[in-house]
This record gives C-alpha cells, structure tokens and sequence, in this order.
C-alpha cells in the first residue's frame, strides 16, 4: 500500500506568515525558531468567567508547520508566538495533524497576550 | 524683639512679643442628603478664620471651600466623594490641619451598599499600593474587564446577595444585614512566573490587613465590623486562558440596621 507524504503540504497553503515562535520544550527550551508559513485562522473575542470575574481575550489558531518547528519540538505549555507586528500570543492547546508517521502541521489553538 | 514660635525664643532684642498659632479645629461633616453638606467647626479660637478645604481621594491638591469666623457651620455642596480638612488662621499664622473627614455628599438616594463600595474604594486609594494609580480602583455593577484600561486594577463590586440572621439570638442581631463586597485583582500575567509577584502577594496582604476586623464609617452610619475571606491568590484558568493574573478578597461588611 502507498504511504502518503503530507510533510510538505504547508507548501500549498496560501496567506501565509512569518512568525516567531519561542519554543518552551526540550534542548531547545527557550530559543526562538523562525517559522516562516504559519496560517493565521479565524479570531475568537471569547469572554470566560473565572471566579465571577468576566475576562475578555482574543483566541485564534495558528497553523505551524511541523518541519518548520522542528520535529523534535512540540509547542508545550507557555510557547509564545510572535507575528511581524508584534503582537504576542500564548499557547493553550496544540494539535497535531498527522497521516501515521507523517507530521503535517501544529494546530495551535493561542490567546493574545494580556495588556 | 523676643519671638515666641512654638516654644523658640528669638532674641531679637528690644520688647518681647510671643507668636502663638491659633488652636487646630475639629471638622464634622454631615451629608445632608439633599446636595448639600454641613461642615461643623468646634475647638478653634476666638476670631481666627478657619478655611474648609477638600482634596480628592486617593491625593491631590487641597481646594478651599469656604470659610468663617470662629466656630460653627459651612454649607457645602460640592457633590462627589472628597477628604475634608480645615485649617484656622489669625495673623500669628496657621494652626495644624484638622482631623480628617471621608465623605460622599449624596443626593438622598445613595445607598448603603453603595455607601460600602464607594468607601472600600476610598480606603484601598488611600492605600497607595506599588504600582497602582487611584484611577485603576473600581467601582463597578459587576466585576468585568474594563474596556481600554490597562492592567493593572482592581475592581470593586457588590457579588452574589445580602445575607440576614432573622433568628439572631441577640434583638439587635435580627437588625444586622451582612453585604459582600468583591474585591479582583486584575493583572497581566503573560506566564510570567516573576515580574508581578511581589507586588501581587503584597496588595493582597494589605487590603486585607486594613479592613480585617474593622468598622468601616459610612456617610449615614458605621458598618460595625468588616469580616475578610479569601478567593483565589491567582486563577490558574485565567492564567492559562487569558493570560491575566485574577485574584480576589471577599469583604462581609456587617451593619446594624434600623426597623421599618
């Protein structure tokens, strides 16, 4: 049977970004690694009640692909990303999107930073 | 010349003459809930001219409000919330300031409870807490991010409902309403383990040690005692979900209220 190769299919992904994303996992705990094609999704202006308290955040996906975050890299608690205006956004959840052994892209689910 | 001034002799030479500066005043204060507010002055000298003054809370310059021979009454009708001071002066000079009066001239249509909020805001503002303006204590209807307002602040809200002992053991205890007051601390967190916390541990030290176990005196009456529970130091959800810092103290303020 066919094996898939679906590595390389941020290629054909259109709108792209340059983003920095400060990765806070393995050997590479706390550098910055370029990821030159990550996709920016829809944003979310969720509010949330935490102890009776009403906050507000934008949370948006970013779509990072795996062979651009390094496969020994994985967005773990705290990675910030950073895009070209500056603007910060912390991880909470991350996906990723996979064909068995085949790494395709970290569905980053982030929220802006607090100001 | 001899010059007498709060105890230094000058020798000038000449006669002597003693400087004496006039009596510092007591100020009372009383909203008459209509506008208007009634400033009393007792304790100063015969003919000394005593000037009233306020200041906003949280600091600020002192306004004069108006003055009068001797002892007795300023009208006033500056509305709002203000500190209330008074000076007397003759031509030795100034006295010391007066005791200081909080004060919100009402309307008649202020409430205790709100009575309460505007005063634990008073009190905090007056605190003066590293890293906090008195712009960033705030009233609100309910606790909610404030559009536009950098972090940090806090905000002051009633939360949740009175509570009332109508089987109180004692008479009056069935006079007694509890209101609660939250008090959110809102900070940025930005997973930043360290920037923040010193101040952040600090803030909730301090509120909490100026109004545990103490009355707090309200426009119309005192709320007798104010008990303090805690809410969470720092919400991890928010933290993780919002990157901010969220922590809270509860106020129970007590008050004895009057029948019918």
């Amino acid at each position: 049977m066919a094996t898939l190769d679906i590595s390389t299919e941020y290629m054909l992904w259109d709108n792209v970004e340059s983003v920095t994303v400060n990765i806070k996992s393995g050997t590479t705990y706390g550098s910055n690694i370029t990821v030159a094609n990550a996709l920016r999704m829809d944003i979310d202006l969720r509010k949330q009640v935490f102890n009776g308290v009403r906050l507000e955040s934008g949370q948006l996906f970013f779509w990072l692909p795996v062979a651009q975050v390094g496969s020994s890299n994985r967005p773990d608690q705290d990675m910030k990303i950073t895009d070209s205006g500056g603007a910060v956004y912390y991880k909470i959840t991350a996906v990723r999107r996979s064909l068995g052994n085949s790494y395709s892209h970290w569905e980053c689910l982030v929220s802006e930073a607090a100001t | 010349m001899s010059i007498v001034t709060g105890g230094l002799l000058l020798g000038l030479g000449g006669t002597g003459a003693t400087i004496s500066p006039p009596a510092e005043p007591t100020l009372a204060m009383v909203d008459n809930e209509d506008g208007t507010g009634t400033a009393t002055i007792s304790g100063s000298d015969v003919g000394t001219t005593n000037t009233l003054y306020s200041f906003p809370v949280g600091g600020g310059v002192k306004t004069s409000r108006g003055s009068r021979s001797g002892d007795g009454t300023i009208d006033v009708t500056l509305t709002g919330t203000y500190y209330w001071q008074v000076k007397s002066a003759d031509s030795d000079g100034c006295s010391a300031w007066s005791n200081i009066i909080w004060m919100k001239i009402t309307n008649g249509e202020s409430s205790i409870y709100e009575q309460i909020l505007m005063k634990v805001q008073a009190d905090i503002q007056e605190l003066a807490l590293s890293g906090l303006s008195s712009d960033d204590i705030i009233v609100q209807m309910v606790p909610q991010q404030v559009a536009g307002h950098a972090k940090p602040y806090l905000l002051v809200c009633g939360f949740g409902n009175e509570r009332h002992d109508a089987l109180g053991q004692q008479p009056t205890q069935k006079d007694d309403i509890q209101y609660p007051v939250l008090i959110s601390f809102i900070d940025k967190g930005n997973r930043d383990q360290v920037t923040n916390l010193s101040r952040w541990l600090l803030w909730r030290q301090l509120i909490s040690k100026h109004f545990r176990n103490q009355p707090l005196q309200l426009n119309t009456q005192q709320a007798y005692r104010v008990f303090v529970t805690y809410r969470d130091i720092t919400d991890i959800a928010a933290w993780i979900r919002t990157n901010d810092a969220l922590g809270g103290i509860m106020l129970n303020v007590w008050v004895r209220e009057t029948r019918g």
